[in-house]
């Protein structure tokens, strides 16, 4: 098939395969439920807490993210961020924890670090994740009484995430031992297996080497406590909404049970699309287990469980959405390209065949508020003998705008983000707009501005007056006035 | 050339890199395109001034700031032979201490000084890399004086340039052809072994299968304005489109692996000084001497002058410093440019426009160095016998006796009110064989590819604490025919 016809085909199944998902997770809702568990007066600014502490929780993931893969790559946290939250979000559309594997993917795509290494550092990711949330489970139960019945999922969720970090550590700690038994161990079987084996232990000792220090264990550990904490605050801030005193132990109690159960696939018997059953059984079973009314408990899992995933389908979507865009920009520029076929069969032998007359992109007419600011930026009056001073004002202000047409859209959103401001500001002090203002208030005005004491003014005012400055004294008129000037003196 | 077939060696970017790449490969009997997105201009539209210049022969017409905790104006040339057309042609070799510090830190092979030596000398001898040869310009015998005063090491910095007029038009392109840059040298002589150029075509992305390279997309800017999109199939390609735009052109095509990450430049910082006779420095070639006392964390030396360059300088206190104007006559401008050991990332835009971002923070010890930097620099240049010297520093207006100069070397100056500039930018995707922190291997062999190569100031693993044409120029040649004689 046509490489074009494939990447096209490849967005819009991706795209389809997207709104699969939302379907299916939106179908398995039970949209009276959400209703009447919204209903309660005073509830959003309590939601819209929760949320927000949700949110803080996937950014220090991200966060966590960026330090684990530290050695290897450099990612920004809006992008490590993002990829955590993609990997919940197909988490919570797919079932059987697939989102780690489309975050691993991810994280892999926008490093450049072999797949088996970034689903290294999700597995690790998860581990610490698994074992932050028993270490605050157990403290709950200490604070709230040992007649809570969890202690066995305690002990065996334990038992699973430390063997597994042990097993992280012992190769983070010590990568060439393991490296080397790994070696001897395959060898004797086949030299095959032993080379296979050998590449794939690379990559998972590459993922665990950030962890080859007791610092570094540290602040992993620490990190990961910290964003369970910030997910037990969805939990703290939807307590009072239903009635509930507001109580940490309980909401780390309920966020731990919570998220165990459904932790693992098969284990606990549950892993459906969204977690819709398991999660709503384990948060209403905790609650109960605390002493709160079951109608109560089954509001409180609706709108817990709503939270989460309003955050995860609206960020994660948005994020699948401009992945979808960039793959289609691709796919569009890859469709819109022709061959270069005939473009050098026509040329001289040895020539650079074009380029001697491509267009002047300034050419387009100055607007005339950068006509009046360039007057009141540059020393006009200083300079007597110019002989068309307008002329030169022009010649300035068109190479300001040319300057401001060249540089980024960002930096042009920004300039011009920053010139309202500054005409807004001008208007309330002046009730007249700048460029309507007399030249000699236009010059104080630009002066206080552009050489004032705020910085961000100065910044502002930065580009124009240094390019009015530049341009101004580079004008052959003005030169000419400076050196009669200087040879009159 | 038959069109339909893939090209042997696709090269992006006719620089220092990039030309050096295309003369290597053409002269080897290799099929070479190479794919420029500036324009050729002709020696007669070469020399103007410097709006005009920046019009012409810069990226965004000179607006590709910096971002990070001190904005820094940087700007780099886009035409025809990239930034060896607008430099001022001073040449170094990479100093011996830096190629052990990227031996110890990057793994980087064969790179000692026998290693480089027989193409540092033959560059010199193809570029012409001497002397000024003749009576120093008044602003270099001024700086001359300062240095001996202050009894510290100088050396007067080769230059590629050949029967040098002494025009001051290094930075808008030299008119008289005496600066050997790369359209005068290199290029001419890759197109007579058969490199055939496009220029006004920019690369939008590398198309990828897998583990190879199989062309670009590059849009073609036509003589009548309009944009074409073509498709150029190619069996290698050598990424030589400069320290910001290689990384962003990899990462747009979705190659990452330490890509763009470790972005380092020469943080500049401008002082224009006034001396009682007249110096003409906008009639002559700028200050040709180097301080290299306090290397490789410091460099002093002298910078272009034009009037519109000094009005820039002073406009951080123009109400105070402006009507220093008249006194041009009398004036010259120089700097400290310290060894950057902050970091920066290169990003391509996520707007999905043709915008690069580049990101760098200065580092305390940046902050430190150009404070100290700017105290010898004011006592050196009070000691030449200025009467007055003038810190691009906001708050700062003017600096008149030593003890206002030498505070510098215990005193911070304050981050807000720095204006740094640089021209000098590299190291954004490193080569070595520490595969934990570089992009490419130590010949520059991009990695987790099968036929893609960078070779231009990105690859350079670390701040090289000199002007790096020297050295790109010496490792874009050992890595071009490394790349030779293995494809043999």
């Amino acid at each position: 098939m046509n490489n074009n016809v494939s990447r096209i085909l490849l967005v819009i199944l991706g795209i389809l395969v997207s709104c699969v998902f939302v379907v299916i997770a939106v179908w398995h809702m039970d949209w009276h439920k959400v209703l009447v568990a919204l209903s309660p007066p005073g509830i959003y600014p309590w939601f819209f807490f929760s949320i927000a502490s949700y949110i803080i929780g996937h950014i220090i993931r991200g966060l966590r993210t960026r330090m684990l893969i530290s050695r290897d790559a450099s990612l920004s946290i809006m992008t490590a961020t993002n990829i955590v939250v993609v990997g919940y979000a197909v988490n919570n559309i797919m079932p059987a924890r697939m989102g780690e594997f489309a975050r691993a993917a991810m994280l892999s795509e926008r490093t450049g670090i072999p797949f088996l290494q970034s689903l290294t550092v999700v597995f690790i990711e998860r581990v610490f994740d698994g074992l932050a949330i028993v270490v605050l489970l157990s403290t709950a139960v200490l604070f709230l009484g040992t007649g809570l019945p969890v202690q066995h999922t305690i002990v065996i969720s334990f038992s699973v995430f430390g063997s597994a970090l042990l097993f992280i550590l012992l190769v983070g700690v010590a990568p060439h031992r393991f490296m080397a038994g790994i070696s001897k161990a395959t060898y004797a079987v086949s030299p095959r297996l032993h080379d296979t084996a050998v590449r794939i232990t690379t990559f998972f000792v590459n993922g665990a080497g950030y962890l080859s220090t007791p610092a570094n264990i540290l602040k992993i550990s620490v990190v990961s406590l910290v964003i369970w904490l910030c997910d037990a605050g969805l939990f703290i801030f939807l307590l009072p909404a239903f009635g509930l005193s507001i109580n940490l132990w309980q909401a780390l109690f309920v966020m731990g049970v919570a998220n165990l159960g459904i932790f693992f696939p098969f284990v606990f018997g549950h892993s459906s699309p969204g977690y819709i059953g398991p999660f709503h059984y384990k948060c209403i079973q905790s609650l109960v287990l605390l002493g709160a009314p079951r109608a109560a408990a089954q509001n409180f899992s609706v709108v817990a469980h709503l939270a989460i995933y309003i955050i995860l389908l609206v960020w994660g979507g948005l994020v699948l959405l401009w992945y979808g865009i960039a793959l289609g920009l691709t796919a569009n520029l890859t469709k819109r390209a022709k061959s270069y076929s005939g473009l050098m069969d026509c040329a001289p032998a040895t020539a650079n065949i074009l380029g001697l007359t491509s267009p002047d992109t300034a050419a387009k007419p100055t607007a005339p508020f950068i006509y009046k600011l360039t007057e009141a930026a540059v020393p006009l009056d200083a300079y007597e003998g110019i002989s068309d001073p307008r002329a030169v004002v022009t010649y300035v202000a068109d190479f300001i705008q040319g300057e401001i047409r060249n540089l980024s859209k960002k930096f042009q959103v920004l300039f011009a983000i920053g010139m309202f401001g500054f005409n807004l500001i001008i208007s309330l002090r002046y009730f007249s707009s700048f460029a309507s203002l007399p030249l000699t208030t236009r010059r104080l005005i630009f002066n206080s501005w552009a050489y004032g004491r705020i910085p961000v003014q100065r910044q502002l005012f930065k580009l124009i007056r240094s390019t009015a400055l530049l341009a101004f004294f580079e004008h052959p008129a003005v030169t000419a006035a400076l050196e009669k000037r200087k040879d009159r003196q | 050339m038959n069109s339909r077939q893939p090209v042997q060696a696709l090269i992006i970017g006719s620089g220092a890199g990039g030309a050096m790449t295309a003369q290597v490969l053409a002269s080897s009997g290799m099929e070479v395109l190479l794919l420029e997105e500036g324009r050729l201009w002709p020696l007669s539209e070469y020399g103007n001034n410097c709006p005009e210049g920046m019009k012409k022969m810069y990226r965004r017409r000179g607006m590709t700031p910096i971002m990070g905790t001190v904005p820094i104006g940087y700007t780099e040339g886009r035409c025809y032979g990239g930034g060896t057309e607008v430099n001022s042609g001073f040449w170094h070799r990479t100093p011996t201490e830096i190629l052990l510090r990227w031996k110890a830190q990057y793994n980087l092979e064969a790179a000692y000084p026998k290693d480089l030596e027989p193409h540092f000398a033959w560059l010199e001898e193809q570029l012409n890399v001497s002397l000024y040869g003749k009576e120093w310009p008044a602003s270099t015998r001024i700086f001359a004086r300062g240095i001996e005063a202050m009894d510290w090491s100088y050396q007067e910095v080769p230059r590629v340039v050949e029967n040098c007029e002494s025009l001051n038009f290094c930075p808008n392109g030299c008119p008289s052809g005496a600066k050997k840059s790369m359209s005068r040298t290199l290029l001419p002589q890759a197109e007579q072994s058969g490199a055939r150029v496009l220029t006004n075509c920019r690369v939008k992305m590398l198309i990828k299968q897998k583990k190879r390279i199989t062309g670009v997309l590059a849009s073609l800017l036509r003589a009548d304005g309009s944009e074409e999109l073509i498709r150029i199939p190619a069996e290698n390609v050598f990424v030589c489109a400069g320290a910001t735009e290689t990384p962003a052109l990899l990462r747009r095509s979705g190659i990452h692996f330490h890509i763009g990450d470790s972005f380092r430049i020469h943080p500049m910082l401008k002082v224009a000084a006034r001396f009682n006779d007249e110096v003409n420095s906008h009639r002559s070639v700028l200050p040709l001497l180097q301080v290299k006392e306090f290397w490789p964390e410091i460099s002093l030396g002298g910078a272009f002058f034009a009037l519109g360059h000094l009005a820039m300088l002073l406009s951080e206190n123009w109400p105070a410093t402006g009507q220093q104007m008249d006194n041009f006559k009398t004036m010259a401008i120089f700097y400290v440019a310290v060894r950057g050991t902050g970091k920066g990332t290169i990003r391509s835009s996520l707007t999905g426009e043709d915008a690069t971002s580049i990101k760098y923070d200065l580092s305390r010890e940046d902050q430190w160095n150009l404070s100290k930097g700017l105290a010898h620099l004011c006592a050196l240049l009070l000691a030449a016998g200025a009467v007055e010297v003038y810190p691009s520093v906001y708050g700062l207006s003017s600096i008149n006796n030593d003890i206002d100069a030498i505070r510098w070397l215990d005193q911070l100056l304050p981050k807000s009110c720095l204006s740094l500039t640089t021209i000098h930018a590299f190291s954004s995707c490193p080569m070595g064989e520490r595969i934990d922190r570089c992009a490419a291997d130590s010949f520059g062999k991009v990695y987790h590819h099968e036929n893609l190569y960078i070779n231009d100031g990105s690859m350079i693993p670390d701040s090289p604490g000199v002007n790096p044409q020297g050295t790109i120029m010496g490792f874009a040649r050992r890595n071009a025919i490394h790349f030779v004689e293995e494809q043999r």
